[in-house]
């Protein structure tokens, strides 16, 4: 008997959404970390760009597009994970205000952000995977009308400080856009052909609060892992235009 | 209080005592409230209301509703295999998850800031919230948590879909 046209049609969306949650959900077979973790930093390990101290900066954002990191085998608890961000921070990184995207052993990716005030740390996590390729604005908002950081995403308000970076942290503020991970074994998220790209780079005028975007030549390329791994493989910056956008992958 | 309202004052009244006309150097405006705003990480109210300020999340006693449950909402073991099963907390309660300190109850909760799309910012909801105490800290900065700290994980569920509404990490 013939398919009717109402049943090839469920077939197909049913197909469609099999494939759309293998996309999210489905680590990416091009990339293959190094399986043994080694040793970590405490500091975990980052690639990007930093400003330490801009006293012209208050808040920042960026669009960061959404890209698959493996992370290493032989460590599955949450110290192990793979990430991209936007953050604003105390001069002496004692404390912050970040959020992106994130991923641990085995998991999908999904939104995070985090807050410490130097003597507490709040964070909160998406409850849904993310689309591989999708992009959102991630924002660490310097909020007069409370006197506390904002974290967003998107339009999305998931933190707000009880505290007031001004007073709890040094100055001035470091505005950081980096990947990070917790062992150089794992990848950034990104391959050279679809890399984690960076893009709208902006800053929260300290002086009027407004956003305006990132000047060129003011942030420091920071890359804990250009050296070539056991599997021939390193964390790459590209940087792009106009700068002072740029992409991150490992390859 | 604007902090150049201080500093022309100020300025102004050197020039005067000096018989100098000063140019004034711009100055950013005070990021420094006049009252400092009170740190508050997690309320615990006699009334048994809990409000994660940061989180934008009060969790209020349960209030009786004839409603029928989502499946995945009918008891606390239901909820519980559903939390297992969710990426967030595998991941950050990891191995503590069988073991650790922890409730499951249901409650009454309001959110501020809701990050679910099936949540109304201050429309209070029936919800189930597992609640993990005494989890280790982990930074996702170039650098080491706050010491000293200890973290409770919480997740929301809704009562009416089965849906994760929140995730999230207190620490002090």
């Amino acid at each position: 008997m013939p398919a009717r046209p109402r049943n090839i049609i469920r077939a197909t969306v049913a197909v469609l959404a099999a494939a759309a949650s293998l996309l999210i959900t489905t680590p990416i077979a091009a990339q293959a970390e190094v399986a043994t973790c080694g040793s970590r930093s405490p500091n975990n390990y980052h690639a990007g760009f930093v400003n330490p101290g801009d006293p012209n900066v208050e808040g920042d954002y960026a669009i960061i597009s959404t890209r698959y990191g493996a992370v290493c085998d032989t460590d599955t608890s949450a110290n192990n994970f793979t990430n991209q961000y936007a953050m604003i921070a105390s001069n002496n990184l004692a404390g912050w205000a970040q959020d992106g995207y994130i991923r641990w052993y085995g998991s999908s990716i999904v939104f995070f952000a985090q807050q410490s005030s130097g003597h507490s740390l709040n964070t909160k996590y998406g409850t849904s995977g993310l689309a591989l390729g999708s992009t959102y604005f991630y924002y660490n908002k310097w909020d007069p009308t409370c006197y506390c950081m904002e974290d967003i995403i998107g339009r999305t308000l998931y933190l707000k400080s009880t505290w007031n970076p001004w007073s709890a942290w040094v100055l001035p503020f470091s505005p950081q856009f980096t990947g990070e991970a917790t062992y150089l074994a794992s990848d950034l998220a990104g391959t050279a052909s679809a890399p984690a790209n960076y893009t709208s780079i902006s800053g929260q005028d300290s002086w009027t609060d407004a956003w305006e975007p990132y000047p060129c030549g003011q942030m420091q390329s920071v890359n804990d892992g250009s050296a070539l791994r056991v599997d021939g493989k390193s964390w790459r910056i590209n940087v792009t235009n106009p700068c002072p956008n740029f992409n991150l992958y490992t390859g | 209080m604007k902090r150049i309202t201080i500093v022309a004052a100020t300025a102004a009244a050197t020039a005067a005592t000096l018989g100098v006309v000063l140019s004034l150097t711009p100055v950013a405006p005070s990021r420094v409230a006049a009252t400092p705003v009170p740190l508050r990480l997690a309320a615990d109210g006699s009334n048994g209301v809990v409000t994660y300020d940061s989180e934008g999340v009060t969790v209020a006693p349960p209030i009786t509703t004839p409603s029928v449950p989502a499946p995945a909402a009918a008891t606390a073991q239901s909820v519980m295999d559903s939390f297992r099963s969710q990426q967030v907390p595998a991941a950050v309660v990891g191995n503590q998850m069988e073991n650790g300190t922890h409730t499951v109850s249901q409650a009454q909760v309001t959110e501020t800031m809701p990050t679910s799309p099936e949540v109304v910012a201050g429309v209070a909801y029936a919800a189930w919230v597992v609640t993990y105490t005494g989890l280790p800290a982990v930074s996702y900065a170039p650098a080491p948590p706050p010491s000293g700290l200890s973290c409770t994980f919480v997740g929301v569920m809704n009562r009416a879909t089965g849906d994760w509404t929140e995730f999230f990490s207190s620490c002090s």
